[in-house]
């Protein structure tokens, strides 16, 4: 197979490789976005419950 | 009953854990084999040549776009008969999953139509629908997200997607009941397909693949909502990813 050939889809290449990049580039995104999103709330508990401890330690 | 035990936030969050990385995993494995029969083994087609490709992505994020709308409207359903904290969450966790597969099908109809009907975009039946999903889909996050009191948004946003969701099958059979410029359905359960056997196969991989993400993703987003909404609860504070 001639890879010029693959990546230039008979002249369409801007509309297959437009679609299949959108794709993959917005699933990558929104990957990245919920492990961001579960990772910050799990630092922020993690803080809060570290901070609790340490005030039952004073009291 | 187990099911119930489950629709509790404390028992499904590591429910969800455990399961995100096999629906990860099975999303990954399907991704690659569906792209490289779509891209290397499916042949060209007769009328088309290469720019049908586009189909592997479109029709399955199509489906899935409105397949996922159907899903919460099934759990906005049971948001309001149940008042299960869980149904609501889960409907936030799918939304933007949703709109982005809408998204794309729109994106990826656009960029198909310009070199097969001369045109980016039409106000054909099929693709105003699809646009009124995506509008659907926004609405409800802005929704959900403009009412500060949490039960409130959720009631109100199950509504939303209840209602709109009778623009579901206006757009399933759009095809049928308007002249659109959109084709016909591809495949369907009466006709038999009109596709050859790879074709087909591989855009069915391909939709089990957003499928199999689509579940993963919005397990793992549930599980940051449910931590968000349950912060000030004791459980939160004794799972081990926080102490």
């Amino acid at each position: 197979m001639n890879w010029a050939e693959f990546f230039a889809m008979d002249g369409r290449g801007f509309y297959v490789w437009g679609s299949f990049g959108a794709f993959l580039l917005c699933i990558a995104i929104e990957i990245v976005l919920v492990r961001l999103r579960i990772h910050r709330v799990q630092a922020d508990l993690r803080e809060e419950v570290a901070a609790a401890s340490i005030q039952r330690g004073n009291a | 009953m187990a099911l119930f035990k489950y629709s509790a936030p404390s028992a499904f969050y590591p429910l969800a854990g455990k399961l995100v990385p096999w629906f990860g995993a099975a999303a990954f494995v399907l991704g690659v084999v569906g792209l490289y029969i779509g891209l290397f083994v499916a042949p060209e087609d007769f009328q088309q040549g290469e720019v049908y490709r586009i189909i592997f992505i479109h029709v399955p994020t199509a489906w899935m776009g409105m397949f996922i709308y159907l899903v919460m409207a099934m759990y906005g359903v049971l948001a309001l008969i149940y008042q299960t904290r869980l149904s609501a969450m889960m409907m936030e966790a799918l939304a933007p999953t949703g709109a982005i597969f809408t998204a794309l099908a729109l994106w990826t109809g656009a960029l198909w139509g310009k070199p097969t009907w001369g045109t980016y975009w039409a106000w054909d039946a099929r693709m105003t629908s699809t646009l009124i999903l995506l509008f659907l889909y926004i609405g409800y996050i802005a929704l959900v997200n403009a009412i500060e009191d949490k039960k409130r948004a959720d009631k109100a946003g199950a509504l939303l997607v209840i209602v709109g969701s009778v623009n579901v099958p206006i757009i399933y059979f759009s095809v049928k009941w308007w002249n659109t410029l959109h084709q016909g359905a591809s495949i369907s359960v009466s006709g038999g397909n009109k596709m050859a056997m790879t074709m087909l196969l591989a855009m069915l991989i391909m939709a089990l693949a957003c499928w199999m993400y689509s579940i993963a993703v919005a397990l793992c987003r549930v599980r940051a909502i449910i931590l968000e909404r349950e912060r000030h609860t004791q459980w939160v504070r004794e799972i081990k990813e926080v102490r």
